[in-house]
């Protein structure tokens, strides 16, 4: 009995993963699914590219890119006549000269020539206007995972730009400022971007925005809302795995790192204490989201145990005069060198 | 390793670029101690980022060991031995390991409150 149950499981999972296989390409009645779409602009330049994929080999009189403004007025690009598609194919095409605006594209073919098919959902994109500072965004979305939240979006400029930051805005229900993905660069031209960051549940509102000098902020594109759900109650590997032996190594492993913390303080010969870089940011990453600022001192190392302690003590920085609330502990493995299995001894903190 | 409890303690257990050029990042193990039931396995690779959560009742209880195996185009995390995600994804760049104890300002992780356990000066 325990071996059908098992079988019967096994099925099971088999099933529902092919159906989420479908799920994702979402084949029409004819077997047709769009994947890959990407539509982006320079200027008053529109490009996109499609995939088309089928279920098995199909013959098309025409596919077309299906590009309306809000008027409804017809900006169509990438045309192709008579295509055969074995499972799939990817297309591309600009179209130039575009006016500025909100704009819905959608893939459509047809089989017999005069019958259209739409295929794809009517995705918007914007063509222009560059604001004042040359800075245009594009294909900004905002998706959730558990408790995660993500954002891509493509940053365009007219010219090179030093952003201080650009940054995803988010604000919960109480209006607090939960932003993350701060970029302290500069983007000459084209450029995506991606970040994420946990978040209690509740409902959220997110952008994108920037600023130049640091106070003056400019907000890009329209907002997005989005929602953490409540914790499920059991997902996958949620829990403890029992024992705490050594990961056997599978393979021809050999030992390039290690340190058994049985000195009476830090073997600065294998650990640095900073980053190993220069200024403040040597010391902590201020810019994301920390308020500490590392010190050798906060690092202690006895019978075979290293401790990092963090202090709730006010330092400034000799070298910019920044205030850190917090002092704490921070090796940094000081070799340079690639160590191929990560494998953390006991540290104890706090 | 052996976790602290308390709002805006931010262990991590993870990997950079000396280039300064991110990503990409390794975080065998990443930890927010005003929730000490959850912790954190990414990989900031330049396709975006992949993380998952492992669930314990409480992490700050005990010693745990945290490991990934970081193999060309394979990377495997473990914690106390037993394998939790793996990616078919690895960077193919020298990176250095770092174990910290961050602090949280409130805009990544919530910042300390007056219940954060800091030792005395």
């Amino acid at each position: 009995m325990r071996t059908l149950a098992l079988l019967a499981a096994g099925l099971l999972l088999l099933s529902c993963a092919s159906a989420a296989a479908q799920a994702t390409l979402a084949y029409n009645s004819n077997g047709v699914a769009v994947s890959d779409m990407t539509l982006t602009s320079t200027g008053s330049t529109a490009r996109a590219t499609f995939t088309v994929n089928t279920d098995r080999e199909r013959s098309f009189s025409k596919i077309v890119l299906k590009v309306r403004d809000s008027a409804g007025r017809n900006y169509d690009f990438v045309h192709h006549n008579g295509v055969d598609i074995s499972s799939s194919q990817t297309f591309s095409g600009s179209r130039d000269e575009f006016p500025d605006g909100t704009y819905t594209a959608e893939v459509a073919y047809s089989l017999d020539g005069s019958t259209w098919v739409r295929i794809s959902p009517a995705r918007p994109f914007t063509v222009g206007p560059h604001i004042a500072d040359g800075v245009g965004l594009y294909d900004f979305s905002v998706s959730v995972s558990e408790s995660e939240v993500s954002a891509r979006y493509t940053i365009d400029t007219v010219r090179p730009v030093s952003f201080a930051p650009l940054t995803v805005a988010v604000r919960d229900a109480s209006g607090n400022n939960l932003d993350y993905g701060k970029r302290f660069q500069m983007v000459d031209g084209q450029q995506s971007f991606t970040a994420s960051r946990a978040l209690s549940p509740g409902t959220y509102r997110s952008w994108v925005t920037y600023t130049l000098d640091g106070t003056q902020w400019t907000k890009l594109g329209t907002g997005k809302s989005f929602t953490i759900p409540e914790e499920s109650a059991a997902t996958g590997s949620d829990t403890l795995p029992a024992g705490n032996a050594e990961p056997p190594p599978a393979g021809p492993w050999s030992l390039a790192f290690s340190d058994e913390f049985n000195d009476t303080a830090l073997d600065t010969t294998k650990w640095d204490w900073k980053y190993p870089r220069s200024g403040d940011m040597a010391y902590s990453n201020w810019n994301n989201g920390e308020a500490q600022r590392y010190k050798q001192g906060n690092i202690a190392e006895k019978g075979g145990s290293l401790s990092l302690t963090a202090k709730r003590e006010s330092t400034t920085s000799p070298t910019s005069g920044r205030t850190f609330d917090y002092t704490s502990g921070h090796p940094v493995e000081a070799l340079i060198q690639l160590p191929v299995r990560l494998h953390g001894g006991a540290h104890e903190a706090a | 390793m052996k976790l602290p409890k308390g709002s805006g303690f931010w262990p991590a257990f993870w990997t950079w670029l000396t280039s300064e050029q991110w990503p990409p990042e390794i975080d065998a193990m990443e930890f927010y101690g005003d929730n000490t039931s959850l912790l954190y396995q990414t990989y900031h690779g330049p396709n975006g980022s992949d993380g998952s959560r492992v669930s314990n009742a409480d992490w700050t209880a005990d010693y745990h060991t945290f490991a990934v195996d970081w193999e060309p185009g394979r990377l495997t995390w473990y914690v106390d031995g037993v394998a939790t995600k793996t990616l078919n994804e690895a960077p193919a760049l020298n990176m250095y390991l770092i174990a910290s104890l961050a602090v949280a300002n409130g805009a990544r992780a919530p910042a300390p409150d007056a219940s954060t356990p800091f030792r005395p000066r």
